[in-house]
């Protein structure tokens, strides 16, 4: 009976939450902790101004900056999407910014838009504008002289054919739009361009495209070149007059602003490939000297557009007709109209999009996957900006303290990085000389790491030896079965590939086994040596990757009809588009042997004997289309019957969440899609279980993060304070309680300590929450943040969080108490009282040491100002606040009529090699130096009240002129008291200026270096700590006695 | 109380049968250690006939004095009682006062030290009183609204011979 209850109070108090939230959750917030970002793809800039820039991520939203690229900052963030596909900034009205989302340099792991948004505020804020199911926006323009003139090259989704591909018109600043150009279903808009001194003239490249998981096409007979002469109301194809023959892929146009009749079109031919035995045409680059009548071939150099389907862009120079900029992962510059090109100094890796100033072409602008480049001189040299952007796969954790975060970046590697950095000095007296990191501040870019792998793919840190990495990829991606060991304390990596053979462009069916692109990469729960990969079969190894053994049949359709080259006119195989593989493994950690595996074709297998017989269960799956890719399998924590499964049909031009759930082995699936929103960013990617709540799901989503507290019954939002990025990973790092995902957008984020969604049941009455056992780490240090660093990372709060519930707001603040084993309350804060979840963060200090103020400026400084008190802090010697120590505390909540109270363990850090006996002998000297401090100050206080005393007195005589006798003997007196304060503080410094250093220490000065000496780390005092202290008593006791003889009290 | 202190000065116009000045300031002081600062002033002159009256004024400084190196929350005071003389009525007519006058330097709280071993002591106060004279002049800009420069002067025994200047605007009541 009393289970019933609690189970019902469970779910009661479930149902409330999730009744509640998102607001009774919403200062359980995310914190952004790093890597440095990569992949921009939209770029604008203010025409004459060479300081202001657009960038629009290819999937974080926009970023600005206004001071030539040292800083950017998020002005998208509170959109629904944030791919974004184009910028253009109006050149009749500066303020008037146009967004097109939905990134256009087409990959297969590229994100999605949702329509057209515009500023008219210089970014400040957004308004969807429609054009929401384009999918893609590859350019938009604005007429220079009328900003409510504006066209979208519409590219579509592109992964099938729809009506909304082509160029949208409007005249009305985007209220009202009209198609005026639509080839067909399959051809979407590559490019759009404006006669910029005769706005009826418009260029309009057009792409037949389309992506499904086992391939893209490019090229067909939709594809061409378009001419508008009535500012894009009509619209003929070119052809002929010197352009190549169909069959065309895609088409990038450009006209030259110094002449425009001078026209660039660089188009997708084959480049002379022989294609499924037929010869295509040679050629990359044409241009036209009269306005698109005739055309010419300047350039068959297919490295001008790389692979076309990710780059392809060329724009002119805007003073120069004959001056060219190619960007691709190859970046050429061209001064004869690009007959001949140079490879100069690139802007960056994998070039996109390039904004030239029309007023200065001096002013460039290239949005590349390793940020956005920024030149002042033509492009001699470049400024290349990082954001916080990084495009991550897949998110690990390992088991140290604090831990590390894993994942492969887009652009980049496998990383590693630390959850948080860096610890203060007990007395939190971090910074200036010597000074360690505070916590609380910020992870910096240097902190993060490669650990062997390549871009895609997973990074496993060994949960058993934090210092072993494994990676799947290498830098040339997960192609072959890449698989990398890392031994963190000798920095070798060992290859460990599954099947060493290079599959470098070749397609799936050409090789003997297909690993996809982020092929799964998997630890068993029960066995730290053993390791699952997945091609069409599952592979393990039991000894370090030195052999793998196959221990399934092919689990796919294996479907030889898509298994065939990717990418139409230009081929591109890479691995990316590997069709009929293993996509998702995970082994219950209930029960050893049982392994599910997803296939990128949409089946799902299970082993329950390790893999001696599977099972294929994908018909038990109710309304699961064809072709999902099963992107990953959640077994429980607790039941090993009971799994999860997230499919993924964006690429089969399905973009609805599906999400399932079984309780008995598969037998019997249900969809749990309830409270997830149907959007065109709103395909599931990954479903986890908490490990320490059953049923505790959290869902990332292609718009963002979300939490079921009745195992999928229903969905809710967690997104908080995190843009609604693409999250495509997601875990629960078990000991800390924190959960951690990975985003495809804006790096990885975590939020600390989900304690309260896991102990819901807790929160049934207002007060306290259980609180998680806190570390005290200290002195680590971390590293070393560089000049304006738009990536860094940020740590938690210092300390231990405290959660409490209110079932309502109540009226003004709470205070919680933090009382010590003794029973002493040594601190106080003050927290917000609002309905929901509320959290406050202890930094281990106790309340404050006594102020140190004087009440008078140096002689020699009159400069220096007091306070509306008449006070100023005492230069150079600071108040003691202690750390409390390592140990057991009782925390005490009162809000309103609420009082409650739980227990606190703050724990030191595991790598502290201090013994309790040292914490105490460390604690009672820093305890003893604080009273003394406290003492000092409370003399300093006296000596300065009666120095002011005295001038008062002064200050009423100066209206007696009669009085001198007495004025002076005041003034003898108070030189006495002034030579004393030379002895307890440097009373000629002002503090600034580093001027400490032309007075020597002083008795505050003593006190305040031998804290900061004994509270360095977590180690008993040294004897001469010790010794010093003593001396430092008596030097008190003796100058005390000083001023006692001064002012004729008996002060002690 | 605006409206108070109006028909107040409305009704000493029939009672005297002449006219009543009132007027608000700003200028600074020179007096020992309290001198400097913003000195706000209100003032009323009451003439018996057009050449003869009374006048009293009050000013006070706006911040606490600061020299260098200290600060005390003091508010001085000067205030004044006379005998008003115009002798001629020009565009500028000239006012001198003779009377009686009083230079206050009162603590606005104790000088308290957070010690229990030393409770809150009382700063000294100083009220030196001595003769005042004051030389003024006045413009009209209208029917009774005038604009007015103000010289005072303590005059007396152990005293540092306290002076104030100010600029003052006001309007006369009954105006002829």
């Amino acid at each position: 009976m009393r289970t019933l209850s609690l189970s019902a109070g469970i779910l009661l108090m479930a149902s409330l939450l999730a009744a509640q939230a998102p607001a009774s959750l919403a200062q359980l917030q995310w914190r952004y902790i790093g890597p440095p970002g990569n992949r921009t793809d939209a770029v604008a800039g203010v025409p004459g101004d060479p300081m202001t820039y657009y960038s629009g991520t290819a999937a974080g939203g926009i970023f600005k900056t206004t001071d030539g690229g040292m800083h950017f900052r998020p002005v998208f963030d509170a959109e629904p999407v944030m791919s974004i596909g184009a910028l253009a900034v109006a050149d009749s009205d500066h303020n008037v910014v146009w967004a097109g989302t939905g990134e256009s340099f087409f990959r297969s792991h590229v994100s999605i838009g949702a329509g057209v948004y515009k500023s008219t505020d210089a970014g400040a804020t957004w308004k969807l504008m429609g054009l929401e199911k384009t999918g893609r926006i590859a350019r938009i323009v604005i007429d220079p002289k009328n900003p409510e003139t504006v066209l979208a090259c519409a590219m579509g989704t592109l992964y099938g054919p729809q009506p909304e591909r082509g160029v949208y018109r409007s005249t009305d600043g985007g209220n009202t739009w009209a198609l005026t150009l639509h080839v067909d279903d399959n051809t979407a808009c590559s490019e759009l361009a404006m006669d910029p001194s005769n706005p009826r003239i418009l260029f309009a490249g057009m792409w037949q495209f389309e992506d499904k998981t086992w391939g893209q096409t490019s090229g067909g007979p939709g594809s061409g070149l378009f001419k508008s002469t009535d500012g894009g109301q009509h619209w003929t194809r070119l052809q002929g007059h010197g352009l190549p023959p169909s069959p065309w892929g895609k088409v990038n146009v450009a006209i030259a602003p110094s002449n425009p009749q001078r026209v660039y079109a660089m188009i997708e031919t084959g480049d002379g490939f022989v294609i499924d035995g037929k010869k295509t045409t040679p050629g990359v680059l044409w241009a036209s000297s009269d306005d698109g009548a005739s055309w010419q071939l300047m350039s068959t150099n297919d490295g001008l557009q790389s692979r076309t389907h990710y780059y392809n862009r060329v724009e002119v120079s805007s003073d120069n007709e004959n001056e060219l900029y190619f960007m691709g992962n190859t970046y050429y510059h061209s001064l004869d109209g690009g007959r001949t090109v140079t490879q100069t100094a690139s802007p960056g890796g994998d070039n996109h999009d390039v904004w030239i100033d029309p007023k200065d072409a001096k002013n460039i602008a290239v949005a590349n996957d390793s940020g956005i480049s920024i030149t002042h001189d033509r492009a001699a040299v470049w400024n290349h900006v990082q954001l916080p952007i990084a495009q991550m796969y897949h998110v690990t954790t390992d088991n140290a303290i604090p831990y590390h975060v894993f994942g492969n970046k887009q652009d980049g590697s496998s990383y590693m990085g630390p959850s948080q950095t860096g610890a203060a000095g007990r007395g939190g007296r971090g910074g200036g000389r010597g000074g360690a990191i505070a916590l609380g501040g910020p992870i910096p870019s240097s902190d993060w790491k490669s650990v062997g792998g390549g871009e895609s793919g997973w990074a496993q840190p060994d949960p058993v030896d934090n210092h072993i990495v494994w990676s799947s990829g290498s830098g040339d991606g997960s192609m072959g079965g890449i698989v990398t060991r890392l031994d963190l304390r000798t920095g070798q990596i060992r290859n460990v590939e599954i099947w060493p053979d290079d599959t470098l462009g070749a397609s799936a069916s050409e090789v003997k086994y297909r690993f996809m692109w982020e092929f799964p990469l998997m630890f068993s729960p029960f066995d730290h040596n053993t390791l699952y990969a997945g091609s069409q079969f599952v592979h393990v190894t039991h000894d370090g990757g030195q052999s793998w053994q196959i221990i399934s049949p092919d689990l796919t359709l294996n479907d030889k009809s898509k298994q065939q080259g990717s990418g139409g006119l230009t081929q591109d195989n890479i691995g990316v588009e590997y069709f009929d593989t293993v996509f998702a493994i995970a082994e219950s950690p209930k029960q050893r042997g049982l392994i599910w595996a997803g296939t990128n074709d949409g089946l799902v297998q299970l082993t329950r004997d390790g893999g001696k017989n599977w099972a294929n269960l994908t018909a038990n799956l109710p309304g699961l289309p064809k072709y999902l890719t099963i992107s990953n399998i959640e077994p429980s924590h607790f039941a090993a019957g009971t799994a999860y499964l997230t499919a993924d049909g964006h690429q089969v031009d399905n973009r609805d969440p599906w999400v399932y759930k079984t309780t008995d082995f598969g037998a019997t699936w249900t969809k749990i899609t309830n409270g997830l929103p149907m959007a065109a960013n709103g395909y599931a990617h990954q479903v986890i279980e908490d490990p320490a709540r059953e049923g505790l799901l959290f869902l990332g989503t292609e718009g963002g993060v979300y939490v079921s507290f009745n195992a999928g019954g229903e969905w809710q939002p967690l997104q908080n304070n995190l843009p609604h990025v693409p999250v495509y990973g997601l875990t629960v790092q078990t000991a800390a309680h924190d959960l951690d995902i990975a985003t495809y957008g804006r790096g990885f984020w975590i939020m600390d300590d989900i304690t309260p969604l896991e102990r819901a049941a807790a929160a049934e009455a207002a007060g306290l929450l259980p609180i998680r056992p806190a570390y005290e780490f200290r002195g680590s240090g971390g590293g070393f943040g560089g000049g304006n660093d738009n990536t860094q990372g940020n740590n938690p709060p210092a300390g231990a969080d405290i959660d409490y519930y209110l079932p309502e707001a109540v009226r003004g603040r709470a205070q919680i108490s933090i009382v010590d084993a003794a029973g002493a309350t040594v601190r106080t804060l003050n927290g917000p009282a609002a309905a929901g979840v509320n959290r406050v963060w202890w930094d281990f200090r106790a309340n404050s040491g006594r102020a140190i103020m004087v009440r008078t400026v140096p002689a020699n400084m009159p400069s220096v100002t007091l306070n509306a008190n008449g006070e100023r802090p005492a230069p150079s010697v600071t108040p003691i606040t202690l750390n409390e120590p390592p140990g057991a505390y009782t925390v005490k909540l009162t809000v309103g009529d609420v009082q409650s109270s739980q227990p606190l363990e703050v724990l030191k850090d595991p790598r502290s090699p201090a013994t309790p006996a040292d914490f105490a002998a460390q604690f009672k000297l820093e305890q003893a130096i604080q009273a003394e401090m406290n003492e000092y100050a409370a003399l300093l206080d006296h000596v300065e009240a009666l120095r002011v005393s005295l001038h008062a007195q002064d200050v009423v005589l100066s209206l007696d002129t009669n009085s001198s006798a007495k004025r002076e003997a005041i003034a003898a007196t108070d030189q006495k008291l002034v030579d004393l304060e030379g002895k307890l503080f440097k009373n000629q410094i002002t503090g600034l200026g580093e001027d400490e250093d032309r007075e020597a220490p002083t008795l505050g000065d003593e006190i305040d270096h031998l804290f900061s000496e004994v509270a360095s780390g977590d180690f008993p005092p040294t004897a001469q700590a010790v010794e010093v202290n003593q001396l430092l008593v008596q030097k008190l006791s003796q100058l005390k006695t000083e001023f006692a003889t001064i002012s004729g009290t008996r002060y002690k | 109380m605006k409206r108070l202190v109006l028909v107040l000065f409305l009704g000493l116009v029939p009672l005297i049968g002449q006219s009543v000045d009132a007027a608000i300031g700003i200028g600074t002081a020179a007096a020992g250690h309290v001198s400097g600062g913003f000195w706000p002033s209100f003032a009323a002159t009451a003439m018996f006939n057009q050449h003869v009256g009374v006048a009293g004024e009050l000013a006070l400084r706006t911040s606490s004095p600061r020299n260098a190196y200290y600060a005390l929350d003091y508010r001085p005071k000067m205030m004044d009682v006379n005998l008003a003389l115009r002798p001629t009525r020009h565009e500028w007519t000239p006012e001198l006062q003779a009377g009686y006058g009083v230079v206050m330097v009162e603590p606005g709280n104790d000088l308290c030290v957070e010690s229990p071993s030393f409770p809150c002591t009382r700063l000294p106060t100083e009220r030196k009183s001595a003769a005042h004279l004051g030389v003024l002049a006045k413009t009209y800009l209208n029917h009774g609204a005038f604009l007015r420069l103000e010289f005072h002067q303590l005059i007396g025994k152990n005293i540092d011979h306290p002076s104030r200047f100010a600029i003052s605007m006001g309007y006369t009541f009954g105006r002829k």
